[in-house]
């Protein structure tokens, strides 16, 4: 039945080569390896090395006085001691939500699911200060929500939103929006057939849950749990603004002294601390991963039906829980675009009503002769850094994947060093060390430049980029390459056919948000932009401080609705229209 | 799925340099042809112009228009200024980082204590300038650092619907030392700027001990530790907390030239506390960078920028408060009004010198 | 046309392959046979490149390829799990290997449907993603694909086992029957001793990284050369003391006998005669009926023919007689 044309036309030889070593494969394989290690020597360590010892040498002398200067304060101890509690709390409580998102939006037969999911995906839109904004002006003494609950329960504590379970809270919903892309995507690679058979059986809808779904999630799961503890450790805006006396944490103290010349050794000191723990968590992720994933086994996979819930009582349960979460996910943004169209006097006041509407800001905004200039700069900035990060990425990753030892182990973690440096001290290294010409940079002084920003995008891109890739690429069925290679694929091209069409919908989502966060980056672009070029972030950044306009507030609300809406329409362009494709 | 994905990238790269172009363009544009200059009617022979001379031009003065104003006037004089435009502490750390190989030609703005760490760091070089004689004494570094531009007065203001004047402090220190005071005034939670390190200045100076700690007295720690113990930290605008009918605060620090601006945008009348001591005053300066790429026309800049006339527009413009006596005329009454206040006598260099360590420690210790 | 010589693979302590020496005729269907973890599979990403040997060399048409790059060694393969990419449509995967050679667009879309007819996939299912297709399908695609490129090796690694029985004889029947039709030498590994039996010219049984036993399929079962690999091929009754007694056999050795060399109420003249036996099970398979008997407290089976008349029932008792030159000895 089948049958092949022997000696057809169509026959091809196959090249002959003699046993031997393939010395093109050797050279690129080579070339690669040195251009990595170029790469991590001098624009990841040497940058950064001054900033490290710092802590330790001073003046050429051995010294402990940041040591001592740091635990001598009650202050720092305390903020350091914080940090470290919210972080595993924080892993716990966003664990719980993201996945019960995920679940609501995906795995359970949820009435609204679509609308529910957008209102949940905000969070990928803004963050920081803004967002912290958004939910204080809800909660706080006289916010909206407990001015609500005041006129129910008279004796309600109007400062209750304040300290830990505050800043716990605000982080929790703040910081689930990659569950939505992660963990989903983990979810879409459940085979539904291994919960049919667990239902046949007769498995409870709880015991498939546990037993069969989530142990599938886990790898996600592990990885964006590990960013949201690296994000409860370097907390800045919720305990800034919602932590009161009792909780402050240790990163606000970090950026203010990196932008302090004579404090930059605590900013580095205190860097290291949440940088070493950082690492040991990434260690353990590591073996976590190596220790077992779980691919589907199924040849033939079908895919996931939402599955009712079956007993009324929770599935009523469910419904609440979905929409009390999608009003507090909604509330901060509705109520940011409507302060964004308020005069200043009435967002100081708390008021929102009609007489106060105005569209004076987005005037001011849009009159403002360099308003859109910073954006396309930042835009370009942006795209190019997020694209050069992700391809450098990708080398690193399909690196790692291929040659298992030390050496890659060892190349992997050097990756990760910008989390070891604040934002502002990577800048500042990079500005010191390619001020002048440097042989390693072919003799041309970058700072200056335009092209010191792309840099510095890409390396604080790095980490973020590289765990979350790392992580698509441990999804890849290893014979689809084999098969490849077995067909006659050169190992590039079967990268570019086998493996990116595999990881691009991680790949997509990876860069959509490092666009979105590199688009109104400040902290490093302040010390590296180009005067001809000034991105989004430091524009921002002048026009709402120090401004004669008064209170800026309402035009950071104007930016930031902005900002929204740039940040939604890339994800929908990476993510939304591929999702489309998919179903 | 591929194509798209192509098509996408293309698109966006092109996007992207299509708008560094316009970018560019745009930044020359704006350089060229702000709304009212005579020049608007030719932007486009701009970039070809070579009778223009490239000056840049870093500065934290530069918001509210102030940079376009300034921009413009310089095309007069044949400089094409380009500006950078950041925070003071910004601005000083990028001028520090880049020694090795400058952008910057000029820099005009910030305060005695940034342009303390320039000139120790030898970021900027001395050049008398064609106007110095005309700066009162004490204004113009020493030996010829920076010249002063514009005067800032930083003072501690309240909300006088909220607060009656007669009821309100006469100096800082009253804040903390008594308690009617306490959890009424704000502080800002970040120490890094402009107008809270003056006001920090005038009130360590007044504690200066060369045996005490750290060069302050224990009267002072004392102090310090009070001050930040009663404020109410604030991560907004001060003015924004002081407004806010929710909250005790009615007092707290604002640069001269925020409060107006205010008022009208709180819908408020703002009074201000004159201690008897007098203000600090933050000295605006232009000063020449150090390894400046065009130092000629930096020079030329400055001594045209700094002149009385010059000064004197811009400072109409702006209701900034010219460093030059001879520059005052045609101001409004409020900025008259500020430069009439006496100003603190503070001992710069050594305030200047220990700046960094004193705010460390408040971090440290005192901030809440 | 392939050979291995003296083939070892280490995984770091572990001794996978421990000098496997083969050769594989051209034209020639060649099974590699064992229980899982035998090495069987490891051999055939040896052979095709995906594992590079410690030592030895594997050649094809006397030129070493040991070293070569599996890209360039031009095996057609069929993985366990189809390895079909599943984010290309049914037509792409089968196109692929010829992409990968610049073969024109008119070319490819000619041979892609030629073959893409020859295995039954309609066009309509060329257009699907593989995910839409059913297992037999998928095999199909997986087939095709490995033999677009006009291999003059292929190789197969259990390509059947995730299959229900029916489609798994009637794929197994395709497969012998393009065998044989063109000639392509083709390496198959199973565990299926059925499925090596059936389709094979040749047989490599494997165990713990050895080859036991090479020979054609008779030989492997007729004349297993090891004890193990005549418990691993076919139904066999290992002779327990009582069953040698009563037979009056003596040797000291484990001895086994075959089920159908049992003959029941069927004695020749150079049989030996074991004598009555009773039914204690019979297993109706349509083809054929086995039944276990009991001797003497002696347990063992036999498999008689289904003639549709002599069925025997439980509790009857029998005659067993044998031919003892059937008798292997270890």
């Amino acid at each position: 039945m089948i049958s092949v044309k022997k000696n057809s036309k169509f026959m091809v030889k196959a090249p002959i080569s003699l046993k031997g070593i393939n010395w093109q494969a050797s050279l690129v394989k080579g070339l690669i390896f040195t251009g990595l290690i170029w790469f991590i020597v001098f624009l990841l360590v040497i940058p950064n090395v001054n900033t490290i010892t710092s802590v330790f040498w001073q003046n050429g002398e051995f010294t402990l006085t940041a040591f001592t200067r740091l635990f001598g304060s009650a202050r720092a101890v305390a903020a350091l001691r914080n940090s470290f509690i919210l972080a595993p709390i924080l892993s716990l409580t966003v664990g719980f939500v993201g996945v019960s998102l995920v679940l609501i939006t995906e795995y359970f037969k949820i009435g609204g699911a679509k609308i529910l999911r957008m209102g949940y995906m905000t969070t990928l839109l803004y963050g920081g200060i803004i967002l912290v904004s958004g939910y204080r002006f809800l909660y706080e003494p006289n916010g909206f929500i407990t001015n609500f609950l005041v006129s129910i329960f008279p004796n309600f504590n109007t400062g209750w939103f304040e300290g830990f379970w505050a800043v716990l809270f605000v982080m929790t919903f703040a910081a689930t929006g990659t569950h939505l892309i992660f963990i989903r995507n983990a979810l879409r690679a459940v085979d539904y057939q291994t919960i049919e058979a667990a239902r046949n059986m007769g498995a409870s809808q709880f015991t498939i849950l546990r037993k069969v779904v989530l142990p599938v999630l886990t790898p996600a799961l592990t990885v964006v749990t590990v960013f949201t503890f690296l994000g409860g450790l370097s907390a800045i805006a919720a305990p800034l603004l919602v932590g009161g006396n009792d909780f402050q944490t240790i990163n606000p103290m970090i950026l203010s002294f990196a932008n302090m010349a004579g404090s930059r050794d605590l900013a580095a000191l205190l860097a290291l601390f949440l940088g070493l723990a950082s690492f040991i968590l990434i260690g353990l992720l590591s073996w976590l991963e190596k220790r077992g994933h779980y691919l589907s086994v199924s040849k033939v996979k079908s895919t996931l039906v939402k599955q009712p819930i079956k007993n009324p009582v929770l599935n009523v349960l469910a419904h609440l829980y979905a929409y009390v979460l999608f009003f507090i996910y909604v509330a901060p943004v509705v109520v940011i675009v409507l302060f964004s169209f308020s005069e200043p006097s009435a967002i100081a006041r708390r008021e929102l009503s009609w007489s106060t509407f105005t569209l004076d800001n987005y005037r001011v905004v849009f009159s403002t002769a360099t308003a859109y200039g910073p954006l396309l700069t930042s835009a370009l900035y942006a795209v190019l850094a997020s694209a050069l990060v992700g391809a450098l990425m990708l080398l690193v990753c399909r690196m790692i994947a291929k040659h298992k030892g030390k050496f890659c182990t060892l190349i992997e973690y050097a990756f990760m060093i910008p989390w070891l440096v604040p934002t502002v001290l990577i800048a500042l290294g990079l500005v010191t060390t390619f001020n002048r010409p440097q042989w390693f940079m072919g003799n041309v002084a970058l700072t200056g430049t335009m092209w010191i920003m792309v840099l510095g995008y890409v390396i604080i891109s790095i980490p973020f980029t590289l765990r979350m890739l790392r992580a698509a690429f441990f999804g890849i069925d290893n014979g689809l390459e084999e098969a490849a290679k077995n067909l006659g694929a050169k190992p590039f091209y079967t990268f570019i056919k086998i493996v990116m069409p595999t990881i691009m919908p991680s790949l997509m989502a990876i860069l959509a948000l490092n666009f979105n966060s590199l688009l109104t980056e400040f902290d490093m672009s302040v010390f590296l932009f180009h005067p001809l070029a000034m991105p989004l972030g430091v524009q921002i950044r002048n026009l709402t401080t120090d401004g004669r306009a008064g209170d800026s507030t309402a035009l950071t609300f104007v930016y930031a609705v902005l900002m929204m809406l740039v940040g939604a329409v890339v994800l929908y362009v990476a993510y939304g229209r591929q999702e489309k494709e998919r179903n | 799925m591929k194509k798209l994905i192509k098509a996408l990238s293309f698109g966006a790269l092109a996007l992207g340099l299509a708008a560094c172009g316009q970018d560019a363009e745009a930044d020359v544009q704006e350089t060229a042809a702000p709304a009212e200059s005579p020049v608007a009617e030719a932007p486009n022979d701009t970039n070809t112009d070579s009778d223009l001379e490239v000056v840049v031009l870093y500065s934290n003065a530069l918001s509210d228009g102030r940079g376009e104003w300034i921009q413009e006037h310089a095309r007069e004089i044949g400089i094409d200024l380009q500006l950078v435009d950041g925070g003071g502490v910004a601005i000083a750390n990028r001028i520090l980082a880049e020694q090795g190989n400058p952008m910057a030609d000029v820099v005009f703005g910030l305060n005695q204590l940034l342009w303390a760490d320039l000139i120790r760091e030898g970021a900027i070089v001395p050049y008398v300038l064609a106007w110095a004689d005309e700066i009162p004494a004490g204004l113009n570094d020493a030996n010829g650092y920076f010249h002063a531009v514009a005067l800032v007065g930083n003072l501690l203001a309240f909300d006088a619907g909220q607060l009656d004047a007669s009821d309100a402090p006469t100096d800082w220190l009253e804040l903390w030392n008594n308690p009617e005071f306490h959890g009424r005034y704000a502080l800002p939670n970040a120490l890094t700027g402009s107008t809270v390190q003056m006001v920090l200045s005038g009130i360590f100076n007044r504690f200066l001990d060369a045996d005490g700690d750290m060069g302050l007295s224990e009267e002072g720690w004392a102090n310090i530790a009070a001050m930040f113990a009663n404020g109410v930290p604030t991560d907004q605008d001060i003015f924004a907390e002081i407004v806010n009918p929710a909250s005790d605060v009615v007092l707290g620090q604002i640069w001269h030239m925020g409060i107006a601006p205010r008022e009208e945008s709180f819908d408020m009348t703002a009074g201000i506390v004159v201690p008897e001591i007098g203000i600090p005053f933050s000295v605006e300066g232009v000063a020449l960078i150090n390894g400046a790429n065009n130092p000629e026309g930096a020079q030329r800049f400055m001594d045209w920028f700094g002149s009385a006339e010059v000064i004197n527009a811009f400072g109409q413009a702006f209701d900034y408060l010219p460093a030059n006596p001879n520059a005052l005329d045609g101001l409004s009454a409020e900025t008259i009004a500020i430069s009439e206040i006496p100003a603190q006598e503070i001992n710069w260099e050594v305030v200047a010198d220990n700046m960094g360590a004193w705010i460390e420690r408040i971090y440290l210790n005192y901030l809440q | 046309m392939i050979r291995l010589d003296n083939v070892k693979v280490e995984f770091g302590e572990f001794l996978a392959l421990k000098g496997i020496d083969m050769n594989v005729k051209k034209g020639e269907f060649f099974t590699l046979l064992g229980p899982s973890g035998c090495g069987k599979t490891t051999t055939l990403r040896s052979i095709t490149g995906f594992i590079t040997p410690t030592s030895g060399t594997v050649s094809v048409a006397e030129e070493d390829i040991t070293h070569l790059e599996v890209e360039k060694r031009n095996i057609g393969m069929v993985f366990q799990n189809y390895a079909l990419f599943p984010t290309m449509t049914v037509f792409e995967n089968i196109a692929f290997g010829l992409k990968v050679k610049k073969v024109s667009k008119e070319e490819i879309k000619e041979r892609v449907m030629e073959i893409g007819r020859k295995v039954d996939l309609s066009e309509e299912q060329m257009q699907k993603k593989v995910n839409e297709l059913s297992g037999g399908q998928q095999q199909r695609v997986a087939i095709a694909r490995a033999l677009v490129t006009s291999p003059s090796i292929i190789c197969l690694d259990e390509p059947l086992s995730n299959l229900d029985a029916k489609l798994r004889v009637q794929l197994r029947n395709e497969l012998k029957e393009l065998q044989r039709k063109f000639g392509i030498t083709t390496i198959y590994v199973t565990h299926d001793q059925e499925e090596a039996l059936t389709l094979s010219d040749r047989i490599a049984v494997f165990n713990k990284g050895q080859i036991e036993q090479i020979g054609r399929p008779d030989e492997i079962y007729n004349h297993s050369q090891t004890e193990f690999v005549c418990n691993f091929i076919g139904d066999i009754n290992k002779l327990d003391d009582a069953f040698l007694k009563r037979a009056g056999i003596e040797t000291g050795k484990a001895c086994y006998i075959r089920l159908e060399r049992l003959y029941v109420n069927a004695k020749k003249p150079y049989h030996i005669d074991f004598g009555p036996a009773t039914v204690v099970s019979s297993e109706y398979n349509g083809l054929y009926i086995k039944y276990t008997l009991e001797a003497d407290g002696s347990i063992f089976k036999v498999i008689e023919k289904n003639s549709g008349t002599d069925i025997y029932d439980i509790g009857q008792i029998v005659n067993v007689s044998f031919d003892p030159k059937n008798i292997m000895m270890y």
